[in-house]
């Protein structure tokens, strides 16, 4: 390989973006809808109006949370998939402060979000109970775990949570006022949880560049054995991983309810926690690029419902887009491991064509 | 408490119904239609669609906008205030929120907009005055044409089980449950000359208003389990197809077994040979009349609740709700049903007249009276002789 | 309920079972021989899809079952070539076609909601259906369960009687070994991995053509998960496999009898049954939990206990192997 990196080469990171808009908009045309009204749709859907960009920002809070989290398991390296359980927790239990629980102004708010992290903590360290005492793969256990959380939702708002016209599974009756957060301009952002949600990454990235607990958690996600050396008792750590990042997804849930909804309703996630996953692996792990890719994941998402409103397309056009874009970052992302194999192949296509 | 109300709220009805009519022009009205399912499900969603559509072909230059899938498990970046707000931006100045599931967001956003015109279906907040004056509702008034639909299947059953495939439990759920219910009693008595309490009516609630993986029950599962343990006609009252699809294969296989789906006119498509006939609702002309009064600027608040068009079930520019046979009724049902029917009409026969006592066995409508419409709207339970739970 | 029901029950559990067991073979070939395909739920969806509109619009259900495994080979094909050849995360690689498969059907699939469409005929199978109980249970069915049961024999005895199957295992188990030996580990995993696709497209298209007849979006949400942690029950055998399919459908048709006769609050803890069995289940199979408990059985027992419990996933399942 040349030291100084060829053209291609420069260009390689983009060449992902520019290939998932192309079948995009080739889905588009076969669709019969003109790409550039449906990326217009999009952008003015995302950043058309301050109202559509206060949207954009209160989608993102619990993605940027629940990615934030996911950051310290895939260091770990653990697969936490039962991400969406533990938003799902984290927002019933923070409902559970706010219909139940009567406190004075500064401390009602508090205590529910206090309530939302536990929420989330206790789910995740279950799917990590269940994998180290266990033996359960974090998958498996978390998938079954957020059916299960799901389900709670749903004997909490059919059963003892039940709203007082009865009947339904819509939600709980909505909370007080006081219970909930306070909304930015008559939008559905509250500027106290992307206050939180910048905290919360900043203080992930600050415990996995500059703590000694981020380096053993690294060591562990390596190497389980070479991490046995360093003397890192991999359950606590795996543990402590796991909880840190339930607490930040149980967060995003409790905003869920408390802010973007005002109620805690039947599939309150409804997939925040698979999208975390993708923006996670669409960043490839790197800090800098996290919060980035969830504000863009967000931006497409709020897009494509304009993008339905007017083209009637289905909105699962943006979802295609972020989609194609991780699959083929993941796939083609790495330049040298691509221009390794495709060198190969034509060395074999060589030697094949001077055989014969 | 709410008999005034309904009193007032049929006169509005009647009023609007009476203007309705006449070559009003739509030039530059927009109008939103906000649905929970698919817009082509066969089923629910897909008649608010087609109500929609005949508003755009009987008032010139209406336009309408689409969202449908709005529900947090399909689309958990939308919510139904984002909805109306792109709605709004776009120039609609009527919006139609078609699922009990929007009821408590739809009062709440009519309030961000004061100078919208908001239609929530099968609410009753404009009812109970919990709404605010932008806030109207309408429903269709179904539960005769269940009644029709448990008759079609009492009629025809041979084992004598039917079984019920319900949504979740509410209000009008229970009501129309009941209502199909009473009707499959009165004809297996009066037509078939059978003993009514030995007619066996099974309901399971699958949990939602169509089937959510993981989530509700699977409403496939749920209506083979019917057939499987002895029922031969399956009644729908979800939004979806399911059970007319899954009695349609079993039929293929020479079982003898009849499907009543429900909500939209082409349901019986699915699988005709087997279709008993579909209660459908029919929201054309309901909405043309509220889509009118906004266009013109003479609208005010209603709580409807329309009926049919009872000297014909399926004229598609009057009625609210109607009935169509299907082809798997027979001649001889067909010709009993057309009887009940036309009883029903005259007023002869009632579907909620006592005595009627609910599922714990206490008294709710007296012998010899008929229910009134707030106890009808307002059924606490399923009545005795049904089964299946009540809550 | 008498005994014609409950026949009628246990036929209906054999019918909702085939496509999940068709999966579970095609997955548990694929891991066998080394390849995680994770994509499993969206690589039904999409097949499911795309079986119902190829034989929708060619009228050949042949076509239809044929479209379904293209898709689903696709799936098993990507996955492949981005481990095999890019040498990236099967885990990651799998998860984000299971999210894509799931949107794309999502988005193709939008104007074949709920069509009425072409179904796969019941058939039954003369002679075998006479036979009391089994016939009705088993052989009065349509051709996907038929070719479900044949399916499990034939890839139990491919797997364990075959030199192919050996090699196939290998590939799996010890592919540097293998590789030394002669065997092209990186070819033979391709191809199992595609096979294995291609039969989890078809369970995808014995999903729209038969056991839920139609497309609706989401149509088999969930079911891609239940197979894969179906297969890890099964011990990666094909036999144990179906019958731990069997097993799930038996819990969800016990669920919708008896849910009938409870409150609706109920029907959660009915549908939370599947959920919290799948964890006993991975906690008993994977040993840690079983281990303690082994040792408190009588002696004579503990072998068989062991074996009907236990199981140890392909050792080198999702590493590449370097074959230069």
């Amino acid at each position: 390989m040349s030291a100084k990196p060829s053209f291609l080469q420069r260009i390689w990171p983009l060449l992902p973006g520019l290939a998932a808009l192309l079948i995009t908009t080739l889905l588009l045309v076969v669709m019969g809808t003109d790409p550039i009204d449906a990326y217009l749709a999009m952008w003015q859907g995302a950043f058309g109006s301050s109202a559509r960009i206060y949207s954009v920002l209160a989608f993102l809070v619990p993605l940027l949370l629940a990615a934030s989290g996911l950051l310290l398991t895939f260091k770990a390296g653990l697969w936490n998939i039962g991400i969406e359980g533990q938003i799902i927790m984290g927002a019933i239990a923070a409902s559970w402060v706010a219909l139940r629980v009567q406190l004075p102004a500064g401390l009602q708010i508090p205590l529910e979000l206090l309530a939302a992290m536990a929420g989330g903590a206790v789910w995740a360290l279950l799917a990590g109970v269940l994998k180290t005492r266990g033996g359960v793969h974090e998958i498996f256990g978390g998938l079954a775990l957020n059916n299960l959380a799901i389900l709670f939702t749903n004997y909490l708002i059919a059963g003892p949570w039940q709203p007082p016209e009865g009947g339904s599974f819509r939600g709980t009756q909505p909370f007080g006022a006081h219970a909930l957060l306070p909304l930015f301009d008559n939008s559905r952002l509250s500027l106290l949880s992307l206050a939180l949600a910048v905290l919360a990454f900043a203080g992930v990235a600050l415990l996995l560049t500059n703590s000694h607990w981020g380096l053993r958690l690294k060591a562990l996600g390596q190497n389980a054995r070479s991490a046995f050396l360093l003397g890192v008792s991999s359950q606590r750590e795996l543990l402590l991983a796991m909880a840190l990042c339930g607490a930040l997804a149980g967060l995003g849930g409790g905003v869920r309810v408390l802010s973007w909804f005002d109620s805690l309703r039947q599939s309150i996630s409804g997939g925040i926690g698979y999208l975390a996953l993708m923006v996670v692996l669409l960043a490839g792990f790197r800090l800098v690029l996290t919060p980035l890719v969830a504000f863009f994941f967000s931006a497409v998402l709020n897009g494509s419902i304009t993008l339905q409103l007017r083209t009637q397309l289905h909105s699962a056009l943006g979802d295609i887009l972020t989609g194609v874009l991780v699959l083929l970052v993941l796939l083609f992302g790495n330049y040298t491991r691509v221009q390794r194999v495709v060198l190969r192949a034509a060395q074999a296509a060589r030697r094949r064509l001077s055989d014969g | 408490m709410h008999k005034k109300g309904i009193l007032f709220v049929a006169l509005v009805a009647l009023l609007l119904a009476a203007c309705g009519s006449g070559g009003a022009s739509g030039e530059g009205f927009t109008f939103g239609m906000i649905l929970v399912g698919p817009q082509n499900d066969h089923g629910w969603s897909q008649a608010h669609y087609e109500g929609g559509q005949y508003v755009v072909e009987h008032l010139p230059g209406a336009e309408m906008i689409v969202f449908d899938l709005l529900n947090p498990a399909d689309k958990p970046e939308a919510t139904l205030e984002g909805v109306v707000d792109e709605m709004v931006a776009q120039g609609a100045t009527l919006i139609f929120t078609t699922s009990d599931e929007f009821e408590e967001d739809t009062t709440t956003v009519a309030a961000k907009y004061p100078d919208v015109t908001f239609v929530n279906i099968s609410g009753d907040d404009a009812l109970t005055g919990e709404g605010p004056a932008n806030l109207s509702n309408v429903m269709g008034r179904m539960e005769e044409m269940k009644a029709i639909a448990g008759c079609a299947a009492a009629l025809t059953t041979q084992t004598g089980q039917l079984g019920y495939v319900g949504p979740l439990i509410n209000h009008e759920t229970l009501r129309l449950t009941a209502s199909a219910y009473l009707g499959a009693r009165h004809c297996y008595e009066t037509y078939r000359g059978e003993d009514p309490d030995d007619l066996e009516f099974t309901v399971s609630w699958i949990g939602f208003w169509f089937n959510i993986p993981g989530v509700t029950s699977d409403p496939t599962e749920v209506t083979s389990s019917f057939l499987d343990t002895g029922v031969d006609v399956v009644l729908s009252g979800i939004d979806t197809t399911e059970a007319i699809n899954v009695a349609g294969q079993r039929a293929a296989a020479d079982h003898a077994v009849w499907a009543v789906p429900y909500d939209y006119l082409g349901a019986c498509e699915n699988a005709p040979s087997i279709c008993l006939g579909v209660p459908f609702f029919n929201w054309g002309p309901d909405y043309l009349a509220v889509a009118t009064a906004v266009a013109e600027g003479r609208w005010s608040q209603s709580w409807l609740w329309n009926g049919p068009n009872w000297d014909d079930l399926s004229d598609l520019s009057s009625t609210s709700v109607g009935w169509l046979n299907g082809p798997g009724l027979s001649a001889e049902a067909a010709a009993n049903l057309a009887d009940y029917i036309s009883k029903l009409a005259s007023g002869e026969v009632a579907v909620w007249a006592g005595p009627i006592n609910l599922q714990d066995g206490s008294a709710y409508i007296a012998a010899g009276a008929v229910g009134s419409d707030e106890q009808i709207w307002y059924l606490p339970q399923l009545v005795e002789g049904m089964q299946g739970p009540s809550q | 309920m008498d005994s014609t029901q409950l026949i009628a029950i246990l036929g209906s559990i054999v019918l909702q079972a085939a496509p999940l067991i068709i999966a579970v073979c095609g997955e548990t070939i694929s891991e066998r021989a080394g390849v995680i395909n994770l994509s499993m739920d969206g690589s039904l969806l999409l097949s499911a899809l795309a079986g119902f509109v190829a034989a929708l619009l060619t009228g050949s259900l042949l076509l239809g079952f044929l479209a379904a495994a293209a898709v689903g080979a696709l799936f098993a094909a990507i996955v492949a070539f981005g481990s095999l050849h890019l040498r990236q995360n099967q885990v990651a690689i799998g998860f984000v076609l299971a999210m894509l498969g799931d949107s794309l059907s999502a988005f193709l699939g939008q104007s074949y909601t709920r069509l009425p469409g072409p179904s796969v005929p019941s058939w039954h199978i003369p002679l075998l259906k006479d036979i009391p109980v089994l016939g009705p249970i088993f052989f009065r069915q349509d051709a996907v369960v038929y070719f479900a049961l044949l399916l499990v024999l034939v890839t139990w005895w491919f797997l364990f009687r075959t030199r192919a199957g050996l090699e196939l295992r290998s590939a799996g188990e010890r592919p540097e070994a293998a590789f030394s030996r002669g065997v092209a580990v990186r070819k033979l995993r391709y191809l199992y991995a595609i096979l294995g696709g291609a039969l989890v497209g078809m369970a995808g298209a014995a999903y729209s053509l038969s056991v839920k007849i139609g497309w609706a979006e989401g149509h088999t949400r969930g079911m891609g998960w239940i197979a894969l942690a179906i297969v890890i029950f099964g011990g990666w055998s094909p036999v144990r496999g179906a019958i731990g399919a069997l097993l799930f459908g038996a819990t969800k048709a016990l669920a919708t009898l008896l849910q009938r006769s409870f409150p609706q609050v109920a029907l959660v803890a009915f549908n939370a049954i599947p959920w919290l069995l799948m964890i006993v289940v991975l906690l008993l199979v994977s040993g840690k939990l079983a281990a303690p408990l082994l040792a408190r059985a009588p002696a004579a027992l503990r072998r068989p206990l062991r074996s009907l419990l236990q199981a140890a996933p392909p050792a080198a399942l999702g590493q590449p192997l370097d074959e230069s």
